[in-house]
């Protein structure tokens, strides 16, 4: 019966316009708690039940297009605007892709809502906060859902907008705004490639609708076309990219999510999980055929991926702050979610993506509970055996560390086995060693986060203890996090892999005991009382100081940028460029007094102006 | 009796029904009831040839395109006399001829737009002009309404003398007056061609006129101060727009743009129109003043349009696009225009720019909505002025007409100074100089003021409902 219902679903059919339903849900609460104050009690039940609703009906697509693999849905508002050849349309588009997306941003969003009701409780800005919430929601499943790259851009800058008010959220402290600034400038940077992308990809296709876009360009940049269509295609692509690492916090462009981590946590919860940094995959997932056409940006993509995780999860090995070791680990692991793209694997990248989310969600919630509960410590090595204390949370947190270190039998572990697998399929031996060696990196930092805070001497008496909400979220995601073992079937017909070619006995074993042995050589540290202990030798000393800072990007970026740019200021403070338009100013003035002098208010000259246009334009057809 | 003359003898019924209530007993209440239904029925009457096929006789053209363009006019006139009545209740002068006056004047404007003819042109002309010098000089005691009274009355004959010089010598050339005849060149022409080309500097120097371009500018600012604000309103946009469809109707046919030195003429009226209007506008603190200068860079922007026949169309945009700008263009600027009057007429203490200081602590309603009409003045996206202008440039760079449309950049820098200081002055803090008091706000205005918030916001956010209105309409 079980099996029956698994392999050929329910036969139900619903109605494809509920599809519109679910970024509007979330919008429509958005707008009303923006506009009207209604009771606390309403404010939570429009900013969870929208999310919530909206995740039924993700849920019942999910059980009526169970089991199916090749389906389409679409539906929309109709025509946004028309300017001749350009036709833009407000239509949502579901496949195989975005549905596993949109389960998980209304999924998790849903719990993380949940969770916040909680941790915001004692906030004054209660209604603020959800209607931002909602909003980022919908924006992001407008995003997700778009089936034009114009309905995509404007989620995408939704999404920019929200996570920059959500970061910024407690305004009254003014680093929190310096982070939210910097997230925001940081992702304009790479939005803005992504724009020139979009206009370069408009003119070369002429569309901006996604499927036919890809068509377009199987059709345009044919593989064995000639060069240059080749390398236009590289430029699309690239540029793109620009987009994706830039919301993604990619290299060069990652300095700015473990700064992120100001706003209250479940934001960074929905940051780093259900929304804002998977767009990045998202974007390139969805235009795999787009990708595919230049194998040079292919190789840049799966090369960004290998940098950030390995420096990534290097950073994350020296921080005190739990939420900045999420945040690093996050980077990590999108890392190899841009690897497995990369090496065109995009069915698989979207599965970390699923698994990752689930587990970073729970990670997140369950950080948020620590802090709530230690008198919002952030730094480790401040806390400590809190396992008895805090046994949900102790649980939770060892799902999710054990799920991110990809110890075999939780989500992650599939996840990233099967992204092993995939680079040994394409051929790329190199990186499929530094995907083994981030693997061990991220196992030993998960056990140094997890052993630090839950084991050994109680440093300090938790004063809170979660709340119900708090706890139910907290145990539902690490159902997921450690079951989701199956990659949706549709994703697989949607993004087809590359054929496989069979793992040797080193590629097969060796990824699955690196986790444990990196595990056990942190619990090993752990009990010599190695982390937090002062190092001794003055090199040791500054690698640690460069790992923490995350390799000193912020440091070079202040001196490659901010500085010169200062300073171009600071020479330019009479500003030359005024000068000019001083003139411009003077000039018009001018010419607005000698203009006037003719309204002199006289008849007469008035009637001559009438003859005297006659004269000059007689006298110039005279003359030529 | 064909269907289509039906607006305008519905008008006529309406003039000679008011004039005989006149005659008999005055009450303003009945004339203003009148009016209204008079313009409610040659609404419905154009309403239905929406769409029709249309015909051509002798006299007059009802393409596709004319009883839109009248049903405009229509609503245009319509809007502000919803305001009518509560404004020349404060005035003290008799009331009923006004309806009269104006019932007239938009029946001239109605056969300008539907003309076919120099002849039946130059009577809805002088019908319009006439009613006008009547409409300017409403107020006796005023000596500025008076004065400018006076000018128009003068001007307009100067011009309209050019003008029927004009048409004499195109008659000299062709032996026929109508439009459709303008084109059969040479099947009589006897004359050198620069005798035709003079024709026509003569009737452009009248047009011009009755459109306030350079150098023919001078006389709307007076115009516009002067005469009472509700015909400051319609001088501004019936006249101006009926004038305008005639000179746009002349130059699609084709004929003129073979002159190379009319296409150059044209130009240069438009470039000096949008540099010199708003070089004017620049400091001028006057309200009334400023909305004719700026009509006068408007009008500039707009003869861009009369050029593009004259240049091929390119691949990318079809034909009727130029006629969707042009009505687009129109159509956003005289809604803009109409509410701005509205605007001022619900505030008529109001003069000038100091007078506006703190509006908005006070008003809030009418200064948001002066706002949002400033910036569709502007062009600032979002409202249905940049959608019109948006077209207009676009068309202008498919037809690659860089000079004009470098001045129309310029132009719109300069004047955005104005319209924006505007605003600056109503989000001021209230200086206390400023007295408010007197400010009552009435329902039909405020359901006025959200109509053209609605209006300028909902045509310039979604402005595909109209613009396909409008081209299926000019496919006809």
């Amino acid at each position: 019966m079980l099996t029956n219902f698994l392999s050929y679903g329910v036969d139900m059919q619903i109605p494809d316009s509920l599809l519109m339903l679910i970024p509007l849900l979330p919008f429509v609460s958005s707008l009303i708690l923006i506009f009207v104050n209604p009771p606390k009690k309403i404010v939570t039940l429009l900013g969870v039940g929208s999310v919530g609703c909206a995740a039924l009906i993700a849920l019942l697509f999910n059980i009526s297009l169970w089991g199916q693999t090749d389906y389409v849905i679409k539906a929309g508002f109709g025509n946004w605007m028309t300017i001749d050849k350009l036709v833009i349309n407000f239509d949502f588009y579901l496949d195989a892709l975005s549905l596993v997306m949109i389960s998980i941003i209304t999924g998790v969003g849903f719990f993380i809502h949940l969770y916040s009701t909680g941790f915001m409780d004692e906030d004054t800005d209660y209604r603020r906060y959800f209607a931002y919430l909602n909003m980022f929601v919908s924006a992001m499943l407008v995003l997700v859902l778009a089936d034009n790259m114009l309905l995509l851009y404007l989620g995408w800058e939704g999404v920019g907008l929200c996570s920059y008010l959500l970061i910024g959220f407690w305004y009254k402290n003014r680093d929190n705004n310096m982070a939210a600034n910097k997230a925001f400038l940081m992702t304009r940077i790479g939005d803005t490639g992504m724009a020139i992308g979009l206009f370069l990809l408009f003119y070369q296709l002429g569309t901006l609708n996604i499927q036919d876009m890809q068509t377009q360009a199987v059709a345009v940049w044919a593989p064995g076309s000639d060069l240059q269509g080749n390398s236009m295609a590289t430029l699309c692509c690239l540029l793109l990219l620009a987009g994706a690492v830039g919301k993604s916090a990619q290299l060069p462009l990652q300095n700015w999510l473990p700064d992120a981590m100001a706003g209250p946590t479940p934001v960074s919860a929905l940051i780093h999980a259900a929304t804002m940094v998977t767009a990045g995959v998202y974007l390139i997932a969805r235009n795999t055929q787009l990708f595919q056409l230049s194998p040079d940006a292919m190789f840049v993509v799966a090369l960004v991926g290998t940098c950030t995780l390995l420096l990534a999860a290097t950073a994350a090995m020296v921080q005190n702050d739990v939420k900045r070791i999420l945040a690093y680990s996050t980077i990590s692991q999108i890392g190899y979610m841009f690897l497995a793209l990369g090496v065109g694997a995009g069915s698989v990248a979207v599965f970390h993506l699923m698994t990752h989310a689930f587990f970073k969600a729970l990670l997140f919630l369950s950080a948020g509970a620590l802090i709530y509960s230690v008198h919002h410590e952030h730094n480790i090595f401040k806390m400590g055996g809190l396992l008895k204390k805090l046994p949900v949370v102790a649980a939770s947190f060892a799902v999710g560390c054990a799920a991110l270190a990809s110890l075999p039998f939780t989500s992650g572990f599939f996840s990233k086995e099967s992204i092993l697998e995939k680079i040994v399929d394409s051929g790329h031996t190199e990186l499929w060693w530094a995907a083994v060696i981030g693997a061990f990196i991220t196992a030993f930092y998960s056990g140094r986060l997890f052993f630090v805070v839950f084991l050994g001497k109680m440093q300090q008496e938790p004063n809170h203890t979660p709340t119900k909400t708090m706890h139910i979220a907290l145990l539902v995601l690490i159902v997921p996090s450690i079951f989701a073992w199956m990659q949706p079937q549709g994703l697989i017909a949607l993004m087809p892999g590359l054929p496989s070619k069979g793992l040797s006995d080193l590629q097969h074993w060796l990824p699955i005991f690196t986790p444990i042995a990196a595990l056990m050589l942190a619990f090993g540290l752990y009990r010599a009382n190695f982390f937090g202990s002062e190092l001794k030798s003055p090199a040791l000393q500054s690698i640690h100081q460069l790992l923490k800072s995350g390799w000193g990007f912020d440091f070079i970026y202040h001196h490659l940028f901010v500085l010169p740019f200062k300073w171009l200021c600071h020479i330019n403070r009479n500003d030359i460029i005024d000068l000019f338009y001083r003139r411009l100013e003077d000039t018009a003035r001018l010419m607005h007094g000698f203009v006037t002098g003719f309204q002199n208010g006289r008849l007469r000259s008035y009637s001559a102006s009438l003859v005297l246009f006659c004269v000059l334009a007689i006298s110039w057809v005279v003359l030529k | 009796m064909s269907l289509h003359y039906l607006p305008a003898i519905v008008l006529i019924i309406t003039v000679l029904l008011s004039l005989t209530s006149l005659s008999l007993k005055r009450h303003h209440g009945i004339a203003y009831l009148i009016c209204g239904g008079g313009l409610l029925l040659t609404m419905l009457s154009l309403f239905m040839q929406i769409g029709k096929t249309g015909t051509t006789s002798e006299l007059f053209v009802f393409d596709a395109i004319t009883p839109f363009l009248s049903l405009i006019l229509l609503i245009v006139v319509s809007m502000i006399w919803v305001q009518l009545y509560q404004w020349l209740e404060a005035l003290d002068e008799r009331k009923e001829e006004y309806y009269l006056l104006l019932l007239l004047a938009t029946l001239g404007s109605l056969i300008m737009v539907a003309s076919n003819h120099f002849t039946s042109f130059f009577l809805g002309l002088e019908l319009m002009s006439l009613s006008f010098v009547g409409l300017v000089a409403y107020s006796g005691r005023e000596f500025k309404g008076q004065e400018a009274g006076v000018k128009y009355l003068i001007l307009s004959a100067v011009a309209s003398a050019l003008m029927l010089m004009g048409m004499a010598i195109l008659y000299l050339q062709y032996g026929t007056l109508s439009f459709n005849d303008l084109s059969m060149q040479g099947a009589s022409g006897t004359l050198p061609s620069w005798v035709t080309v003079t024709g026509i500097i003569f009737i452009l120097g009248g047009m011009f006129f009755k459109l306030s371009l350079v150098p023919c500018h001078l006389w709307v600012a007076d115009l516009f101060e002067g005469a009472p604000l509700a015909t400051s309103a319609l001088l501004a946009t019936l006249s101006k727009l009926a004038a305008f469809v005639v000179l746009w109707r002349i130059f699609s046919l084709g004929e003129w743009h073979t002159h190379a030195v009319i296409v150059d003429i044209v130009a240069a009226v438009a470039i000096a129109s949008m540099l010199v209007g708003n070089f004017l506008g620049l400091l001028q603190n006057n309200l009334l003043r400023l909305l004719a200068y700026s009509s006068i860079a408007h009008f500039g922007y707009l003869l861009i349009i009369l050029l593009l026949a004259a240049s091929p169309t390119t691949a990318f945009l079809t034909s009727t696009f130029s006629t969707e700008a042009v009505v687009f263009y129109l159509v956003a600027y005289l809604f803009t225009l109409v509410g701005v009057f509205s605007v001022l007429m619900q505030m008529p203490q109001i003069k000038t720019q100091q007078d506006l200081t703190g509006l908005f602590w006070h008003k809030p309603t009418l200064a948001i909505t002066l706002a949002l009409l400033m910036l569709s003045l502007a062009g600032i996206p979002l409202t249905i002025g940049f959608m019109g202008k948006f077209y207009l440039v676009m068309t202008a760079v498919n037809h690659q007409m860089w000079w004009l449309l470098s001045a129309l950049v310029i132009g719109s820098v300069i004047g955005l100074f104005y319209y924006l200081r505007v605003i600056m002055m109503m989000i001021k803090a209230p200086d206390g100089e400023s007295d408010f008091s007197g400010l009552t706000m009435t329902t039909n205005g405020q359901l006025l003021n959200y109509l053209i918030i609605f209006l300028v916001i909902g045509f310039g956010t979604f402005p595909a409902a109209f613009s396909q209105l409008i081209e299926t309409l000019s496919r006809g």
